[in-house]
């Protein structure tokens, strides 16, 4: 499939053009991706709220019934539950990486395995993060291994 | 449901434990010319000795997400698990006599345990690098 990119100036509207030879359900369900996707997440810190962009959340972990959005350097707090940001970030570069975290694959600067059995991402803000054996073939399927 | 895979492993486990132990004494009486009989006596013996032996991975069962420091204690106890049901296992079956094997068997079975970490470790290791170089590559088509 052929992928084009253009850049355009900010007086034109961005557009998406879909140029398929049949309408299915693949198509479809991109499509409905792209219109309902929501990158901006609600964080919470003291009594202020802020918009999160993804891109820059790190990780995303429940500790004690609370869900947290980890950035470079910054910690704010979600009133989500954790399976309801998973779902609303399904098809983003986030993975379920333990039972309590939802890790972003494009801050993992590279993965260690450790003598638990388990792995360790190295964030490139030198966080570490464990890996859960059982969710290393989601990471590898993601990564297109 | 969670629980029912908890247990379909364990028995997965315990079968697997079961089939190795009739392989290796078929394979002993077959290459090495050592006859040990088994009786269908033996056999419950080596299913229930399975079983136990299986059922020490419960140490590794938690509801919450264990720390690193955690899963290496439970590796210990775990460690140490298997060599109390290894050893008793020998003495129900009466397989070796005298405390100096007993020490030879135990120092067998912390190699052997140890062996299988390294082998494990080992294969999560080349597993992490294929990861990283895909990562990497991932990286510089950003950049």
């Amino acid at each position: 499939m052929k992928v084009i990119l253009e850049e355009i100036s900010k007086e034109k509207e961005e557009e998406i053009i879909v140029r398929c030879h049949k309408i299915d359900e693949r198509i479809l369900s991109t499509i409905n991706r792209i219109k309902n996707r929501n990158d901006i997440l609600l964080g919470y810190e003291k009594d202020n709220i802020y918009r999160i962009h993804l891109d820059n959340i790190y990780y995303i972990e429940a500790v004690d019934n609370k869900v947290f959005f980890y950035t470079r350097d910054k910690v704010y707090e979600s009133k989500q539950r954790l399976y309801e940001l998973e779902n609303q970030i399904q098809g983003e570069s986030f993975f379920r990486a333990s039972k309590s975290t939802l890790l972003n694959v494009s801050k993992i600067d590279f993965i260690k395995p450790s003598i638990s059995g388990r792995f360790i991402a190295c964030l490139e803000n030198n966080e570490n993060v464990v890996v859960s054996r059982q969710y290393v073939p989601v990471l590898k399927t993601m990564l297109g291994i | 449901m969670k629980y029912l895979s908890v247990v379909k492993q364990f028995l997965i486990n315990a079968l697997m434990l079961f089939a190795c132990i009739i392989l290796t004494l078929v394979l002993i009486n077959g290459a090495f010319g050592i006859n040990v009989i088994v009786e269908s006596k033996d056999i419950r013996t080596i299913f229930l000795i399975a079983l136990v032996c299986s059922s020490t991975n419960v140490v590794f069962f938690s509801k919450k997400v264990l720390t690193e420091q955690q899963i290496k204690v439970r590796m210990m106890i775990h460690f140490l698990l298997v060599e109390v049901t290894a050893i008793l296992a020998v003495m129900v079956m009466d397989l070796v006599e005298g405390m100096g094997s007993y020490i030879v068997l135990a120092i067998q079975i912390a190699i052997i345990y140890f062996i299988m970490k390294f082998l494990t470790f080992s294969a999560d290791k080349k597993e992490a690098d294929e990861i990283n170089q895909r990562l990497a590559s991932k990286r510089w088509n950003k950049e």
